[in-house]
C-alpha cells in the first residue's frame, strides 16, 4: 500500500511541476491510485458519479453567484460612488486618500467575493486620484494591492464558501466569522499607512488646501446608495437568517445586474463579459473541486490522513507547535500556488488531523483563509500584485516593494488570529 | 487542416458556452425567484433546488470547460515550468495533457452511459417537480468530450510544433479570488 501511495503523490508533484492543471493532476493521480488500490472496475465507477455528484450541490451554486455579482459589480462603476463617498469621510486625515481607498475596499469587499475583481476595479479609480495629489507609489501601490484582499475575508467570501462544502462546516457561521477578522486587517493596514505617512509626510501630501474639494460626506453617501443597498441585501439576509447565503449571493448577482442595466452602466458587451468571466471562472473552479474529489477517494481508500493523524499524534508535540508548522507550510504554499488549489490540495489531509487537535472548524477556516489572503500578495505569485500591474502599468516589482510593510501587517493579524480564537468566533456564536 | 478542426471546435465551445452562460443566468433568476416569491407571495418556486442542482450547475461547469482549457483558464503552478527549456516544456505539456485527456475520455464515457441508461428507463425526479434525470449527465457528457477533443487537438498541435506559444498559460487570476 505505501508503494500505491509513493507513487500516487510522486504523481501529483510531478504533475503539478509540469504545469499541468490542478484539476487534471488531481483527478489523474487520484483515479491512478484508486485503479492501484481498488482495481479498474471501482476507479470507472468514481470516475463514472463523482464529475456530476461533485457540482450538483445546490450550496455549490453560491460562488458563481457571487462571481456574477462581482463582475456586473466591476464594471458598473459601484466602486467609484464607493471611493468618493470614502473620500469624503477621509480626506483630511493623514494619507486621507490611502484611507478612503482602503475603507472603499473595505466595502467593496462586502459586495464582492473576489479580490482580484476588488482590486482591479478600485486600482482603476483610486490610483489616478492619489497620483494626481502627489503621493508615492510606494503607499499608493501597496495599498490598493492589499486592500483587496479583504475580499477574501469580508464575506461574501468564496474561499470560505468553498471551505464550508470542503470541510461541511456552516458556511452561514464561516461568512459571518469572517467580519471581526477582516475589519480588524483593515485596521491594521489603516495603521501602517497612518505609521507611513506620520514618518515621512513626503509620500502622501496634505490636500486639504485645494479648491477642488469632495462634497460633503452625506451627499457623497446618498450617492454610494446601490453600494449600500447591495451590501445590506446580502450582508442582511445572511446575518438575519432571511436568506441562506446561495439565496443572498443570487439576489446580490440580480441587485447588481438590474442596477447596471436600469441606470446603463453597462453596455451589451459589458454584460457578454460579465457573464463570460463568471463562467469561464466557475468551470475553472469547479473543474478543481470534482478533481480534488476524486482525489479525496483515494485518500479514503488508503486511509492516508488516518494515518497521518496517526504519526502526528505520535510525535508528541505541543498542538500549537504544530499548528504553526501547518501555517508555516499554507504561507509557503501560498508563495507557489493558487489558494483555491492549496484548499482543495490540503484540507482533505489537514482537516482531519485539526480536527483530532479539537480545534473549532470555523476558527481553522477563517485561519486557514487568512493565509489564503497572504497568499494573494506574497511574491513570486501574488495574484493581487499582478492585477494591480495589470490595471496600473507599474512594474510587478515595485509592487512587491510597496506591498511588504503590510505583509507584516498581516503576519501579526494571523498570530492574533491563532492567539485569539474569539477574534473569530464571536459573532458567529451569536448566531 | 489543424486549423479546420481548430476552427470547427471553436464553433462547438462557443455553442457549449453560450449554453453554460444561460444556465448561469437561469441560476440567478431562478434562485432569487425562489427567495423573493417565498417573502413576498409567500409562494416558493417549485422545483429550484432540483433544477439548479441536477441541470443548472452541470450546465454552467461542464460546458463551459472546454473553452476554459482553449482560454488557458484552468488553474495551474507556471512557477516551475517557466525555467525549463522550451522542448522540455513542449513534452510536458503533451504528456500532462495526454494524461487529462485520458481521465476525460473516462469521465466523458461513463457519463455519456449512464445519461443513456436513465434516458432508456425513463427516470425521473421525484420531487414536487419530475425532472428527467438524464439530462444532467448527458451535460456532463458532451462538456467533457468537447475537453477531450480540445486536448486532442492541442496534443496534435504541440507534436507539430504549430501550438501558438504559451497557450497553456493559466492566471490565477481566473481562479475568481
Amino acid at each position: 500500500m505505501t508503494l500505491e501511495i509513493l507513487i500516487v503523490f510522486a504523481l501529483l508533484a510531478t504533475m503539478i511541476s509540469m504545469g499541468t492543471p490542478i484539476s487534471f493532476s488531481m483527478g489523474v493521480a487520484g483515479a491512478l491510485g484508486l485503479w492501484l488500490t481498488l482495481g479498474f472496475a471501482p476507479m470507472s465507477g468514481i470516475l463514472q458519479t463523482t464529475p456530476y455528484r461533485s457540482s450538483a450541490s445546490f450550496l455549490l451554486a453560491t460562488v458563481p453567484m457571487f462571481l456574477l455579482m462581482a463582475e456586473f459589480m466591476s464594471r458598473s462603476g459601484i466602486s467609484s460612488g464607493i471611493f468618493r463617498a470614502a473620500n469624503a469621510f477621509l480626506y483630511r486625515a493623514r494619507g486621507g486618500l490611502a484611507q478612503a481607498t482602503l475603507l472603499a475596499n473595505a466595502f467593496m469587499a462586502a459586495i464582492s467575493g473576489s479580490s482580484t475583481a476588488t482590486t482591479a476595479a478600485m486600482a482603476s479609480v483610486a490610483l489616478p486620484e492619489m497620483r494626481r495629489h502627489g503621493y508615492s507609489d510606494s503607499l499608493s501601490l501597496g495599498i490598493i494591492s492589499v486592500s483587496g484582499t479583504l475580499a477574501i475575508m469580508i464575506p461574501p467570501s468564496i474561499p470560505l464558501v468553498l471551505y464550508g462544502v470542503i470541510t461541511e462546516t456552516s458556511i452561514g457561521k464561516l461568512l459571518i466569522a469572517g467580519i471581526i477578522p477582516g475589519l480588524l486587517t483593515a485596521a491594521g493596514y489603516a495603521a501602517m499607512i497612518w505609521f507611513k505617512v506620520k514618518r515621512n509626510p513626503a509620500i502622501a501630501p496634505d490636500i486639504t488646501h485645494l479648491e477642488n474639494k469632495p462634497e460633503k460626506p452625506v451627499r457623497e453617501v446618498v450617492r454610494a446608495w446601490d453600494g449600500i443597498l447591495i451590501a445590506t441585501l446580502v450582508l442582511g439576509g445572511i446575518y438575519s437568517g432571511a436568506f441562506t447565503p446561495t439565496e443572498a449571493s443570487a439576489i446580490g448577482a440580480l441587485g447588481t445586474f438590474l442596477i447596471a442595466v436600469f441606470y446603463r452602466r453597462i453596455g451589451t458587451r459589458g454584460l457578454i463579459s460579465a457573464f463570460a468571466s463568471a463562467t469561464n471562472i466557475t468551470g475553472a473552479i469547479f473543474l478543481i473541486v470534482v478533481g480534488a474529489m476524486i482525489f479525496s477517494y483515494f485518500l479514503s481508500a488508503t486511509q492516508v490522513s488516518r494515518e497521518l493523524v496517526t504519526w502526528v499524534q505520535g510525535l508528541d508535540q505541543p498542538v500549537i507547535l504544530l499548528l504553526c508548522v501547518l501555517l508555516l507550510i499554507y504561507v509557503l504554499l501560498g508563495c507557489f500556488m493558487d489558494q483555491l488549489a492549496i484548499l482543495f490540495l490540503t484540507l482533505p489531509l489537514f482537516f482531519p488531523l485539526v480536527m483530532s487537535w479539537g480545534m473549532d472548524p470555523v476558527w481553522f477556516g477563517i485561519i486557514v483563509t487568512k493565509t489564503v489572503e497572504i497568499g494573494l500578495i506574497t511574491p513570486p505569485l501574488g495574484m493581487n500584485a499582478y492585477v494591480a500591474a495589470g490595471a496600473t502599468g507599474a512594474p510587478v516589482a515595485k509592487i512587491f516593494r510597496a506591498i511588504m510593510p503590510f505583509l507584516f501587517v498581516d503576519i501579526a493579524i494571523l498570530a492574533l488570529l491563532v492567539a485569539f480564537p474569539i477574534l473569530s468566533l464571536f459573532l458567529p456564536n451569536l448566531m | 487542416m489543424m486549423k479546420i478542426l481548430n476552427s470547427a471546435l471553436i464553433v462547438v465551445e462557443g455553442a457549449l458556452y453560450v449554453g453554460a452562460a444561460v444556465c448561469l443566468a437561469l441560476m440567478m433568476l431562478s434562485i432569487s425567484g425562489d427567495a423573493l416569491g417565498r417573502y413576498i407571495l409567500g409562494t416558493p418556486l417549485p422545483g429550484v433546488h432540483e433544477l439548479t442542482e441536477m441541470y443548472l450547475l452541470a450546465g454552467v461547469v461542464f460546458l463551459s470547460i472546454a473553452r476554459a482549457q482553449r482560454l488557458g483558464n484552468h488553474v495551474a503552478v507556471e512557477s516551475f515550468e517557466a525555467f525549463f527549456p522550451k522542448g522540455l516544456r513542449r513534452v510536458t505539456r503533451i504528456v500532462g495533457r495526454a494524461l487529462g485527456s485520458t481521465l476525460f475520455f473516462i469521465i466523458a464515457f461513463k457519463s455519456g452511459q449512464m445519461a443513456w441508461n436513465q434516458y432508456m428507463m425513463g427516470n425521473m425526479t421525484s420531487g414536487a417537480v419530475a425532472f428527467p434525470s438524464w439530462i444532467g449527465w448527458f451535460l456532463v457528457a458532451i462538456g467533457s468530450a468537447a475537453l477531450v477533443l480540445r486536448l486532442f487537438l492541442q496534443i496534435a498541435q504541440g507534436l507539430v510544433n504549430q501550438e501558438p506559444d504559451d497557450t497553456g498559460s493559466h492566471t490565477l487570476e481566473e481562479s475568481g479570488q
